[in-house]
């Protein structure tokens, strides 16, 4: 249920407290062991493409997820990745995963949707949801 | 005092390019550290390797080579003191050539094999160089970043320099247009570093340069990036 309200958010201007918090976020976690991936959202006219840099992941273990206007790209790593010496918190670091959460311009539906991997490049090209409707001119 | 014969730089920017090639052109040749770069203009940072604090924009020697990579991306306003200040050297020290790496993106990147390197030279006989080298020139259009200042230095002053732009992803690490760029930079230069290893760690090489991207992202948000897509005034 909350994922769905979530889903159901419009995406808006960042207020000053978010564009701080967002120049801060980390780009992992260390609780959940896992690396926030590269990845752009480009809009077309009827459809949304989102792509993701995915290095070190096979095809077969990239699970994407769809929720209105949220994608869900989690992508096992083939070796886990561990960063030494690095930082003051966590002198040793492992990861497993690929992990991000992706807020859409607007909704979009599963029907039609198509994903490629190529060279550990995710594209997943999604249609909005048609919402479209005509008024006639009297 | 040292002679210096070619002179190479790069910073994070499209598909972190520069950046890459230099820190692999680097490691090979194990060029060592001889001075750093600083602005009141740089982000207030300093990098710790191994323990040890190093500044972020830095210079490598070599034999006859100096190296000038940037380690975080340069704002926009700090890249003019910057590439003043490189072109200032490189002229006091009579060198024979400046070459900057960068890249150019394109929207196929994913459909290209071997990512092509394109040039500009400042002078007819660089240029000339260039085309021997198999190394196809940028014919039309616009440079945004250090390079482009870079070049504008270097005509003003008089010192000979040449870009190499290999076709790369605009926001993601592209280790394999960095190999294509150091092919090219072998040829023109007559260096051998060999790029086996960085295309064999590429998929490493991205995954860890992730935020490094996106900071440069952001600062390249801020550069007229966008322009490098336009085409120039025809008869001015």
């Amino acid at each position: 249920m909350a994922i769905e309200r979530r889903g159901r958010e419009r995406r808006r201007t960042l207020t000053p407290f978010e564009e701080y918090e967002e120049a801060f976020r980390t780009m992992w976690d260390a609780l959940e062991g896992s690396l926030e991936p590269l990845a752009q959202v480009e809009e077309y006219e009827k459809m949304i493409r989102v792509t993701a840099d995915l290095p070190l992941v096979h095809k077969q273990d990239i699970k994407i997820k769809v929720m209105d206007d949220i994608l869900d790209i989690e992508a096992k790593l083939n070796r886990c990745v561990t960063f030494d010496r690095w930082g003051t918190v966590q002198r040793r670091c492992e990861f497993r995963l690929f992990h991000k959460n992706i807020h859409l311009p607007t909704p979009v539906t599963t029907v039609g949707a198509k994903a490629t991997f190529k060279k550990g490049l995710l594209v997943v090209d999604l249609p909005k949801t048609v919402t479209e409707h005509e008024i006639k001119v009297e | 005092m040292i002679k210096v014969k070619y002179c190479i730089v790069g910073a994070p920017d499209v598909g972190l390019v520069g950046a890459i090639s230099l820190s692999y052109l680097i490691q090979s040749l194990k060029m060592e550290q001889m001075g750093y770069l600083e602005s009141d203009m740089f982000d207030p940072v300093i990098v710790v390797h191994q323990g040890v604090p190093e500044t972020p924009f830095r210079i490598y020697g070599k034999d006859d080579l100096v190296a000038f990579i940037s380690e975080i991306p340069l704002e926009p306003h700090s890249l003019f003191p910057v590439s003043r200040a490189i072109v200032d050297w490189a002229k006091s020290k009579n060198v024979e050539l400046l070459v900057s790496i960068s890249g150019v993106p394109i929207q196929n990147r994913l459909d290209v094999e071997v990512p092509q390197v394109f040039s500009v030279g400042t002078s007819p006989a660089i240029r000339d160089s260039l085309k021997k080298e198999d190394i196809e020139p940028f014919e039309e259009g616009f440079m945004a970043g250090l390079h482009g200042l870079v070049v504008r230095e270097c005509l003003k002053k008089g010192v000979a320099s040449a870009v190499l732009l290999a076709q790369s992803h605009l926001q993601y690490p592209d280790p394999g247009a960095a190999a294509s760029a150091i092919n090219a930079l072998n040829r023109l230069l007559g260096l051998k570093v060999d790029v086996k290893k960085l295309l064999e760690e590429e998929e490493e090489i991205r995954l860890k340069m992730r935020e490094l991207m996106q900071q440069t992202g952001r600062v390249m948000a801020e550069t007229p990036k966008t322009r490098e897509q336009g085409i120039p005034l025809m008869y001015a």
